[in-house]
């Protein structure tokens, strides 16, 4: 029955481009796309280790029915968020450099040199 | 992520869409809190310097800002990310709602009896809601695809709590606790009788308006039927009663004098120049005298410097909130008096969000929404 309903993944209105070459913003929508289902690619081998570990065996079912408990899906968080820092290393390094720079010495210096002119 | 707490409308999600979700909101929660505030030391030690380079002074707008910064590539990857992880909330609540689809149309036919729906198949839906799908969301507020559609709402509910990083709280109506605290503490004798949502979606805020004053008659209005045949099904499942109807907020179908609160939450930013004055208008008629009007929304650029003015506007350009750059500018105070409200009784006020108990903070404090409130 739900074969005739299809809620199309698309928006009106115009996308914006965000890099000169339109190929670059959809690389970054397929790799952010991939990065999501190897996230949930790992939960679900957590779920199955998880299955394993306390039953030495398992189902489809058992999986589908499996729902993290809050230690868990802490657990899951946390690797989560390492997993998204390691995505994201060369922005961080980029905010890094750009942080011990912040000093502002270089718009000091140029503020000092518009006053004086 | 904490779930959002369950109801029977709420679409279920199998393992691998929950699994989804999460990550959708943990990157969001990321470039919130660990890629947004590099774009300050970009500005502050790249964009600037440039600027006065070339320019010989700062920028004094934010729209010179807008004009460098969109350039720099930092801003523009973080840009990228930001509207990839919007695309991706819908992509990610999209598969649970058709899955299930039908059955939530079948338990929405057969809601509880406490409050009402009444739908106007008539009803035109206003030019500024066909042009673009409001921040992003397939088909937008109002489109039926099927008989009694409830899709529009249903996604609704799982989206808009992702897109709050969990800031809705597990109720997801943060909005309507904050707008009920702001009331309660500005008149704590006041015993409203009936109430009026405008622009109310799926309910979340009157629905808890409803929960704490189960006295009063509480009415929720929008233009969207199928986000209102989900509301009323969900304020029924959570044992609210709630009165829905499909009306436009510029001009309703209620008698003069009738309510002591007409309210919205976020709707002003989403209608557009003339609707907004057209939407203050009827607030003032349908206010008994005495009656107070409250209308949240998201804050005016006055007094924002113009880096600041200009990150705040990041919804406007990528997220298809566009009448939301005319609002930043516009006079809240005038618009009341216009409408009828006297001098002395148009007081614009804020309210500030707060982290939910459940919800992981991800900046150093929240968010000041204004209130326009007056009253009659
Ligand atoms: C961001 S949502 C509001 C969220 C909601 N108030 C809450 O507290 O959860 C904006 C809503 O305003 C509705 N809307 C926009 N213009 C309207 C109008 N002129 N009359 C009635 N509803 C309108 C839209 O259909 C949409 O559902």
């Amino acid at each position: 029955m739900s074969d005739d309903i299809k809620i199309t993944p698309v928006n009106r209105g115009k996308r914006p481009a965000f890099f000169d070459d339109p190929a670059i913003d959809q690389l970054m929508a397929i790799v952010m796309a991939m990065s999501a289902e190897m996230s949930v690619l790992y939960d679900r081998v957590d779920t199955i280790e998880r299955l394993l570990d306390k039953k030495g065996t398992l189902s489809r079912d058992d999986i589908e029915a499996f729902r993290p408990d809050q230690g868990v899906e802490d657990e899951r968080n946390d690797r989560r968020n390492d997993y998204i820092s390691r995505l994201f290393r060369i922005i961080r390094e980029e905010r890094e450099t750009l942080v011990a720079h912040d000093k502002m010495d270089e718009y000091n210096a140029l503020m000092d040199e518009l006053a004086k002119s | 992520m904490i779930p959002l707490s369950d109801h029977s409308m709420l679409a279920k999600r199998v393992h691998d869409e929950e699994s989804r979700q999460s990550f959708v909101n943990d990157f969001r929660v990321h470039l919130a809190s660990q890629v947004f505030p590099g774009n300050f030391p970009t500005y502050y030690n790249r964009v600037l310097p440039q600027f006065i380079k070339d320019k010989g002074r700062e920028p004094e707008t934010r729209h010179e800002v807008r004009r460098v910064m969109t350039h720099d590539p930092y801003y523009s990857f973080w840009s990228a990310m930001q509207r990839n992880s919007q695309e991706m909330i819908w992509d990610s609540v999209i598969d649970s709602v058709e899955r299930q689809l039908p059955e939530l149309i079948e338990k929405s036919r057969k809601p509880g009896n406490k409050g009402s729906l009444t739908l106007d198949p008539d009803l035109e839906t206003p030019k500024y809601h066909v042009a673009a799908d409001i921040h992003l969301q397939p088909g937008a507020y109002h489109s039926d695809q099927i008989d009694d559609d409830v899709a529009a709402g249903a996604m609704y509910d799982w989206g808009t709590y992702i897109y709050s990083m969990g800031g809705l709280g597990t109720g997801n109506n943060a909005l309507g606790q904050i707008t009920y605290g702001f009331f309660k503490n500005e008149f704590p004798d006041a015993k409203p009788k009936r109430i009026l949502d405008m622009g109310c979606t799926i309910g979340g805020s009157i629905t808890y308006w409803a929960q704490q004053m189960p006295d009063a008659e509480c009415h929720g209005l929008d233009v969207g039927a199928p986000v209102l045949r989900y509301g009323h099904a969900r304020a029924e499942a959570l044992g609210a009663a709630v009165h829905f109807s499909q009306q436009n907020a510029e001009h309703t179908n209620f008698e003069d004098e009738s309510f002591d609160i007409v309210m919205s939450h976020i709707l002003l930013h989403e209608t557009s120049r003339t609707a907004i004055q057209n939407v203050f208008n009827e607030s003032y008629r349908l206010l008994k005298p005495g009656g107070v009007m409250m209308h949240m929304d998201l804050p005016q650029a006055h007094g924002q410097p113009p880096l600041e003015g200009f990150l705040f506007e990041w919804e406007i350009y990528n997220n298809n909130e566009h009448f939301f750059a005319q609002l930043r500018d516009m006079d809240m105070p005038e618009l009341c008096r216009k409408a009828g409200f006297k001098d002395e009784n148009i007081l614009p006020k804020s309210a500030g969000s707060f982290w939910m108990e459940d919800q992981t903070p991800y900046a150093d404090d929240g968010f000041e929404f204004p209130i326009t409130m007056a009253i009659k």
